[in-house]
């Protein structure tokens, strides 16, 4: 598709372009981002029919997918402006046309919009999707006090609470429960984040991996942050996640994951290593330490290095999102209410 | 419970001025000074009681050495006055509550020793003990062994004392010097008590050359029967299989009949693919690395964290263990209970070797009922400097794996479940009070 932007859009786009390929723009900060450029791309660019502006923002979706597979953020925003679109233009019909709000049972054995009906012209449209957008937006923005909120009821006094990774979120639902108990991270070798979260953290003890399943007889709850949450009820979390959560299975200690609504995710898994955001192995294996070639015929060490773990549903037990507590079996009815299957693909 | 070693009487010496000795004379300024640790016992008040007790026998033999040498004492004052502050900072909670229960780790860098009645031998190889250089059941015991060789060999009997007693009673305080470096492994209670048993079986009436001649021979023994023949028959067990095409994952540095038996494996030119996973702070798959290059292995190096992506390529496990207790579970390296349980979670069969001397009666449900302690220092994150006020650091450095992730337990009596080691734990005792004396 040949687009020709206003340079203001063009200028937007090509900042989150280069924010999101080179990953200093992550999670959160990357859906609002997101959502400030389809705002722009809503306001300022011509576009006549609701068929136009989802094409065009389509567009803009996969153009920032393609910068960066792994942040699956922008996706998800992207197809929440796409149903905003779809919702807020069927809206303006039914005012419109006068029509029942119910839906007849030709619409329903149909099973999908009349595609034709894109094309009309709504004028109201445009104002009525950027309210939405920032209504979205101010949603993904204060998505972590809700989840915070709900740490009283799930931590309490004298508990032993295990972590992972180096999350905001982990961080404000720590600081807002009240009571004191211990947090144990994982140091999440090699990138260390989990050090630098205990020191965001105060009653904080980092230990290695390796003591990982030797405390979790100890332990209380885990609470994981989430990459993502995929279809299937699946999380996407740091490394050693999975391993926490297994060894926490086995020990019957329950596992809670923070997943704001904008992590959820309309994918589903197939290989774990397509998801686990493989880094580079210099930080796993120094290439100084790689076996002196005294044998040409064996090749040196294969070294992998996934960031991301993808801990199936089976060993999550609760999900905590920024509308309350689900269970991962939960997970596919918010998907239907968050997202057009329309759009699953963009 | 308190540690597993501990068998019948392994050096439960009362009083021991030696390492107190040592441990005062520590004029190495590298940290503070091992706080006299006993082994372990009961509660933690006895604990304190005999700590007590051992500062005043200190304080005491520091009297006697500054009235002996006057430069020497001054200098172990001095010594001793700087050393205070790091001793309360040993005190100080650094773990979690879960550990409390355990000994706190504490730096055991000893200076020059003026030690009587433990051989030089000893001494260098508690320090290489307590820096870490001699590391991994086989190797401490098979150590150990060879130390207790030079001791009995540079030995001589008072003309009052019979053998069998003041031999036994030298080695007592040896082997507490041993433990005070750093807590004994099962595997050397095994020798320690088997040493014992050998040097209180001699007759009273055998010379003192003849006695030494047994003990020596005895000790020879242990290591070539227990040790270096199981490690033989584990590794032909184990090669057995590992078939063409498999990929075999392996936890750390593998111990000694790990890499044996992929050795074998090699030997009978097996094609197969070996994962090493890996843990911080150890890091010993990097030593495991070049050892099957040599080979001419192919292998894969995940940490620990990506345990499942190395498990999804496995079709066996293959880890070594510090020592197996009578309820099936094995002592190992931390992180081996994790790479287990992924395993048998992914239905990838558990193979342990192990040789039967590191079988032990004592049972353990978890890794906190008793652990060791490491310097939480080494866990600093890459590169920065350790400040010891960033965060709370804690080291364990053993894992219980339960039976139900072993699939088997590669001995050199074969292949058996874990739930065999209990059975076979009373046979060998049987056997051992069968064996006529030697």
């Amino acid at each position: 598709m040949d687009v020709k932007w206003p340079p203001q859009v063009e200028a937007q786009l090509k900042k989150v372009v280069s924010g999101v390929s080179s990953r200093s723009v992550r999670g959160q900060q990357c859906a609002l981002e997101t959502l400030g450029l389809l705002r722009s791309v809503v306001g300022t660019c011509r576009w006549k029919t609701a068929r136009e502006l989802l094409e065009r923002i389509r567009w803009i979706g996969r153009v920032l997918i393609d910068a960066q597979r792994v942040e699956l953020t922008v996706g998800n925003v992207v197809r929440r402006v796409l149903l905003i679109v779809r919702e807020d233009y069927a809206q303006l019909r039914r005012n419109d046309v006068g029509a029942t709000t119910t839906p007849s049972l030709h619409d329903v054995l149909r099973g999908r919009e009349d595609d034709d009906a894109l094309d009309a012209q709504v004028p109201e449209l445009r104002q009525n999707v950027i309210e939405q957008i920032s209504e979205l937006y101010d949603e993904i923005a204060t998505s972590v006090d809700p989840i915070a909120a709900m740490s009283r009821e799930h931590l309490h006094a004298n508990d032993i609470v295990f972590t992972s990774g180096n999350s905001d979120d982990v961080v404000a639902f720590f600081k807002a429960s009240r009571a004191r108990f211990e947090t144990l991270v994982a140091e999440t070798a090699p990138s260390m984040a989990g050090h630098r979260l205990a020191a965001r953290l105060p009653n904080a003890t980092v230990v290695p991996e390796a003591a990982v399943y030797a405390l979790m007889s100890r332990v209380h709850k885990i609470v994981l942050p989430a990459h993502a949450v995929l279809a299937n009820g699946a999380l996407l979390t740091p490394s050693p996640g999975y391993l926490l959560a297994l060894a926490a299975k086995q020990h019957k200690v329950p596992v809670i994951g923070l997943a704001p609504l904008y992590r959820l995710c309309p994918q589903y898994p197939h290989d774990p290593l397509d998801l686990a955001d493989l880094h580079s192995p210099q930080d796993v294996l120094p290439y100084a330490l790689l076996p002196s070639s005294v044998k040409h015929d064996t090749p040196p060490p294969q070294v992998l290095n996934p960031t991301l773990d993808l801990v199936p549903p089976d060993l999550i037990d609760l999900y905590l999102t920024n509308t309350g507590a689900h269970q991962p079996s939960y997970v596919y009815r918010l998907l239907a209410e968050l997202y057009s299957p329309l759009d699953h693909d963009l | 419970m308190a540690t597993p070693p501990p068998t019948s009487g392994s050096a439960e010496a009362p009083d021991c001025p030696n390492v107190n000795n040592v441990n005062n004379n520590n004029n190495n300024n590298k940290g503070p000074p091992a706080s006299s640790t006993k082994k372990a016992t009961t509660t933690k008040a006895e604990r304190r009681a005999l700590q007590e007790k051992q500062r005043a026998a200190k304080a005491a033999l520091r009297g006697e050495g500054e009235g002996a040498k006057k430069s020497e004492g001054a200098k172990k004052s001095d010594g001793a006055k700087k050393k205070e502050p790091p001793k309360e900072t040993n005190d100080r909670e650094e773990s979690p509550s879960i550990v409390s229960h355990l000994v706190p780790f504490t730096k055991r860098t000893i200076g020059p020793t003026v030690s009587t009645g433990v051989h030089p031998e000893i001494v260098s190889l508690g320090l290489r003990y307590a820096s870490g250089a001699v590391d991994g059941a086989n190797l401490r015991c098979v150590a150990m062994v060879a130390a207790f060789k030079a001791a009995v060999r540079d030995y001589s009997c008072p003309t009052d004392a019979a053998i069998a007693r003041d031999l036994d009673k030298k080695l007592k305080t040896m082997i507490q010097f041993l433990i005070d470096c750093r807590p004994h492994s099962v595997s050397m209670g095994a020798a320690i008590k088997h040493t014992r048993a050998v040097v209180s079986r001699l007759a009273p009436e055998t010379t003192e050359a003849e006695a030494k001649v047994t003990v020596r021979e005895a000790l020879d023994r242990f290591v070539h029967e227990r040790i270096v023949l199981p490690g033989r028959v584990i590794a032909e067990r184990g090669a057995e299989k590992i078939r063409d095409g498999d990929v075999v994952v392996t936890f750390g540095a593998g111990g000694d009949a790990v890499r044996a038996v992929f050795a074998a494996a090699a030997r009978r030119k097996s094609r197969f693919r070996v994962v090493v996973v890996d843990a911080r702070p150890k890091l010993g798959g990097r030593s495991l690395l070049p050892f099957l290059h040599g080979l001419g292995v192919e292998t894969t190096y995940v940490l620990l964290g990506a345990v499942a992506a190395a498990i999804r390529l496995a079709t066996t496990v293959f880890v070594g263990a510090e020592a197996l207790f009578s309820n099936g579970a094995a002592l190992a390296d931390a992180g081996t209970a994790a790479v287990a349980m992924t395993a048998a979670h992914a239905h990838v069969p558990v193979l342990v070797c192990c040789e039967t001397y590191k079988f032990h009666a004592k049972v353990q449900l978890d890794s906190l009922s008793w652990n060791e302690l490491g310097d939480p220092d080494d866990l600093g994150a890459g590169g920065e400097p350790t400040t010891k006020t960033t965060n709370n650091r804690l080291y364990l450095r053993y894992d219980v794996t339960p039976d139900t992730d072993i699939t088997a337990v590669i001995t050199e009596h074969g292949l058996v479940p874990p739930s065999a080691c209990a059975v076979l734990v009373r046979e060998l005792e049987l056997q051992q009070a069968d064996a006529p004396p030697r």
